[in-house]
This record gives C-alpha cells, sequence and structure tokens, in this order.
C-alpha cells in the first residue's frame, strides 16, 4: 500500500512538472522551438538563422540555414523541456521522421506541409 | 595406402599448377603500377575552370533570424571548361582502393555532377532551396543512372535516411575517386551537408550553394568557410554502390 501511495506521488510531481507545456499555447511553443533551434545552431554557426518553424502537437520543426548548408531540427516538448530528437542535412521528409524518429504519420505529414509554407512565405522555395 | 599417396600427389601436382596460373592471371601489384596511384591518390587534382569560386561571399555577423538579408547575387561561375579526369579502366580491389569502383558508377556520378552543374534546385524534389544538398546529390544519381538513395522514386532528402540505406560504403580519403560522396557533419552533429567528390582524394567537392539554390558550390571536403558551421567537425567520405 505504501509503495502504491509512492507511486501516485511520483506520478502526481510528474504530471505537475509537465503541466506548464503542455498548457503552452501553439504560438509560444513555436517561439520556444524557434529559439531553441537559434541557440544550438548559433553555438556552432555563427551564421545561422531560423528560417521557418512549424508545430503540431508535440512536435516542432526547424528549418535553419545560412549561405550554403541548410538543417532541419526536430523537437519535441517533454513537460517543461524540449528533447531534441534528430536533424542534420537536407529536408526531413514525412517519411523520414517515421523511420528514423517514431513520429506519427498524422503528424510528420502535415509538420512538413506547414514547414514548407512557412518557407515559402519567406521566399524560401 | 598407395591409392591415397598418389592422391595427395596428385594434389600437391595441382596446387603447384594452381599457384602459377593465379600468378599469371592475377600479378602481385608492383608500388608503381598500384591501381590506387593509377586512380591518382595523392596525386595533384585537376584544376577548376576560371572564375569558380572556393569560398563563398563572407557574411556579416548579426545575422540570426534574418532571412532577407542573405546575399542574393552570388555570382555563377560558368558551367564549362571542366574537363572530367577519366577513371582507370583496371583499377581493382585487389590494393588498398576498397571497395572498387563498381561497374563505372563513380565515373557516371562524376559526369552527371558535371552536367547538373549550375542547375537550379530551388524545390527540387520537394526539398526547400536551403536544405536541398541531398536532394541535388540524388537527382545526380538520377542522371547518372544509378537509383537514388532513400525511399521512393527520388530517394530522401535527409542525409541520415541515405546514410542509413546501407549503399553508402564509408572508404578512406585516400580511396576516394570522383564520383564518390563526402558528408561533413558539425561538432554537435546537428549539421550536415552532402557532395560530390570532384577529384582522386576529394580534395575538392560540388554541392549544392543553398543560398542561391544552386549546384554551383565548389570547396574542400571540410567544407569550411567563414561562418561555417564544420569548424572542429569530421568529414566521412563514402562510395555509392548499386
Amino acid at each position: 500500500m505504501k509503495t502504491i501511495a509512492s507511486m501516485i506521488a511520483l506520478a502526481t510531481i510528474a504530471l505537475s512538472v509537465a503541466s506548464p507545456a503542455q498548457a503552452q499555447s501553439l504560438s509560444s511553443w513555436e517561439q520556444a522551438a524557434a529559439n531553441t533551434c537559434a541557440s544550438r545552431a548559433h553555438a556552432h554557426w555563427p551564421n545561422a538563422k531560423v528560417l521557418a518553424v512549424a508545430t503540431e502537437g508535440e512536435y516542432a520543426l526547424c528549418s535553419l540555414g545560412d549561405q550554403n548548408v541548410g538543417t532541419e531540427m526536430l523537437l519535441r516538448r517533454h513537460g517543461s523541456y524540449y528533447v531534441y530528437v534528430g536533424g542534420g542535412g537536407g529536408a526531413m521528409a514525412p517519411s523520414d521522421m517515421e523511420t528514423l524518429y517514431k513520429v506519427p504519420a498524422s503528424i510528420a505529414e502535415p509538420l512538413v506541409q506547414k514547414l514548407n509554407a512557412a518557407l515559402a512565405a519567406h521566399g524560401r522555395s | 595406402m598407395k591409392v591415397t599417396a598418389f592422391a595427395i600427389a596428385a594434389l600437391m601436382v595441382a596446387s603447384a599448377a594452381l599457384g602459377v596460373s593465379r600468378v599469371d592471371a592475377d600479378p602481385a601489384p608492383s608500388p608503381s603500377a598500384s591501381p590506387c596511384a593509377a586512380a591518382g591518390a595523392g596525386s595533384s587534382p585537376p584544376p577548376l575552370p576560371a572564375g569558380v569560386p572556393t569560398t563563398p561571399p563572407s557574411l556579416s555577423p548579426g545575422m540570426l533570424i534574418v532571412p532577407s538579408a542573405l546575399p542574393s547575387n552570388v555570382p555563377l561561375p560558368p558551367a564549362t571548361g571542366v574537363t572530367p579526369p577519366p577513371l582507370p579502366s583496371s583499377v581493382s580491389g585487389s590494393v588498398n582502393c576498397s571497395p572498387a569502383p563498381s561497374s563505372n558508377i563513380q565515373q557516371q556520378i562524376y559526369n552527371a555532377s558535371q552536367q547538373f552543374y549550375g542547375s537550379s534546385t530551388c524545390g527540387l524534389h520537394g526539398a526547400p532551396g536551403d536544405n536541398a544538398c541531398m536532394a541535388a546529390v540524388n537527382q545526380v544519381l538520377l542522371m547518372a543512372g544509378v537509383a537514388p538513395l532513400g525511399p521512393g522514386p527520388y530517394g530522401t532528402n535527409y542525409i541520415p535516411t541515405a546514410v542509413a540505406s546501407g549503399r553508402m560504403i564509408a572508404i578512406p580519403q585516400a580511396s576516394t575517386v570522383p564520383g564518390d560522396l563526402v558528408v561533413t557533419r558539425s561538432k554537435d552533429d546537428s549539421d550536415e551537408h552532402i557532395g560530390v567528390c570532384q577529384t582522386y582524394g576529394c580534395t575538392n567537392v560540388l554541392s549544392n550553394h543553398s543560398s542561391t539554390c544552386n549546384f554551383s558550390w565548389y570547396s574542400a571536403p571540410s567544407m569550411l568557410y567563414p561562418g561555417s558551421p564544420f569548424y572542429g567537425g569530421s568529414s566521412t567520405f563514402y562510395r555509392v554502390t548499386p
């Protein structure tokens, strides 16, 4: 009984940690993803720019680029922190996300569409 | 017992005969006749055409999250004047050149890369211009008559998926020939770029130039330039297999 009570207490703590990000609005999550992408890249890549960010549920896909190379970063928010799932080189397609990073197809497809639309809005094809 | 002794003697004679035959058909390579040497590993690369930039124009600092501040008019070099160095027909895997070029695929890839030089990569195979390096390489493979890397008719646009395809065999830089591929990775693994080796030993690489979305960037395999994310990173060389 004591063990069960402890588990319930732990679960409560976990939920309370997760709640701030869960309640985060889409726009703030998008901004947070952009900031995370930029800070990760900028440390190693002074000219890095966040070209576009798209979010879908718990996932965010960032397109970074400079004059010669581009990259994609996939982030997932877990509670109040963000997990860098992968990235590097080329453009991530839904099938790439599904196979490499186990992102559900229902998330991957609209995520890529949103990112490409955001890039197009900035004049980047 | 007599039969056994006869069989052993026959085997010895046959072995000797086979040994002579093997030497005749496949002589041990002398240093001067090494296919690697013939392939030009360590030799001087062919000169680039006049006007081909080896480093891109530098950007000013403080450009973070300012897409519109990219240079809009990067001069492109002429697409002619490069003579592909021929690959030797006798390259084999019997010396330190493993894996050997298969069916002249690398020559075809090199030729296709030159053919694709100067072409637009804007939106190529669905990839945004900034992230079209993998799409550009797959386009080169398609033009070379080689199946693209990754799933689908145009392959993947994402380098990790291409590497995971199993058709990119890592090789030492010294063994590379024109038409091999190089993937350069940033120190924190957050960024990669891919290009086509243009010289033996891959001293020069042709790859996508993102800001102009054009397959026209000549660089060293380290992909270094002012502000490059690849300082402190690493390059891996690959040979594409059918």
